[in-house]
């Protein structure tokens, strides 16, 4: 009876040791390390990415930024007001507004330079929105970093032991076409929900986030 | 119809006024976007290559190129 006992211990202590066998399990530790570009959307273990709060044993496993698709509105708008151009200088020449305001011909200059260089900086504005707003996972916790304009930023950090169930959501013809989505992390109790919006490759982010749910569980601290 | 109430003369001057005022308006919003970069900057980095780096000289000659053609509105005024 005894001997019993120790057989299923050891076969208890066998399974706790496999499940604690992270770097296998956790798919995506057997990716190649991935430099990050400027137009990167996906990025596991990314090389040389780090933020404010990160510990020093923590390893950031995967960043993820918005589909490039999603710029296309910007980029149309730039277009648009690019062409637009053309049309509203002449008008601001023709004897129909000079009636309203007359704007001497320098100042149109002035004005035609201005009219430019603020789409630029629309552009270096839209651009760099996109650029900043990224989802980190690392082995031990999820970051979020969201911003609705550069004026406004808002950053979120939540352990991986307190994300309780992952959710993709896949709407619509571009999102389907072009295999990007919205990942949501539902955490414990009052803390808010996570959401990695109009990320590329939904599938393979939440598999991640799963692992690294199950790996914890079972009582592993890191990957 | 503005003509029949304000002389030309301060036509002119509202239209010259108000390209500058614009100008300096965008300049101080163009500072206050850069400060907040180089806050996001320091938030997330990129070791391995300069990537904020390249947005913030971006931005920078960006705000040089606003106060250029501000000096430039005041110099012909």
């Amino acid at each position: 009876m005894p001997d019993v006992f120790t057989e299923k211990s050891s076969v208890f202590q066998k399974e706790a040791i496999t499940s604690h066998d992270s770097p296998q399990r956790i798919s995506i530790m057997n990716k190649k390390p991935h430099k990050v570009g400027l137009f990167t959307t996906f990025a596991p273990l990314p090389e040389g990415v780090t933020f404010e709060t990160k510990e020093p044993e923590e390893q950031v496993l995967l960043l993820v930024r918005k589909h490039f698709i999603t710029n296309v509105t910007w980029v149309l708008i730039t277009l648009f007001l690019f062409l637009f151009s053309f049309f509203l200088f002449p008008f601001l020449r023709s004897d129909t507004f000079s009636e309203v305001l007359f704007i001497p011909d320098t100042y149109l200059i002035i004005l035609s330079f201005f009219y430019y260089l603020i789409l630029a900086g629309y552009v270096l504005q839209q651009f760099a929105t996109w650029f900043y707003q990224i989802g980190l996972i690392t082995n031990e916790r999820i970051v979020d970093v969201d911003f609705h304009t550069l004026m406004s930023r808002n950053v979120a950090y939540t352990d991986i032991v307190d994300v309780v169930d992952v959710e993709i959501i896949q709407k619509g013809f571009l999102h389907n076409a072009f295999n990007y989505g919205t990942v949501q992390m539902q955490t414990e109790g009052m803390k808010a929900n996570f959401e990695f919006i109009d990320i590329p490759d939904p599938h393979t982010v939440a598999d991640v986030i799963s692992d690294l749910m199950r790996h914890h569980r079972k009582g592993g601290s890191h990957a | 119809m503005l003509e029949t109430l304000l002389p030309s003369e301060l036509l002119a001057l509202i239209g010259k006024y108000g390209i500058l005022i614009l100008i300096l308006l965008y300049g101080i919003f163009c500072i206050i976007i850069l400060l907040q970069i180089r806050g996001i900057a320091k938030l997330i980095t990129f070791n391995a290559n300069p990537l904020s780096g390249i947005i913030l000289a971006a931005f920078t000659i960006h705000l040089l190129l606003v106060s250029m053609l501000f000096l430039l509105g005041i110099a012909i005024l």
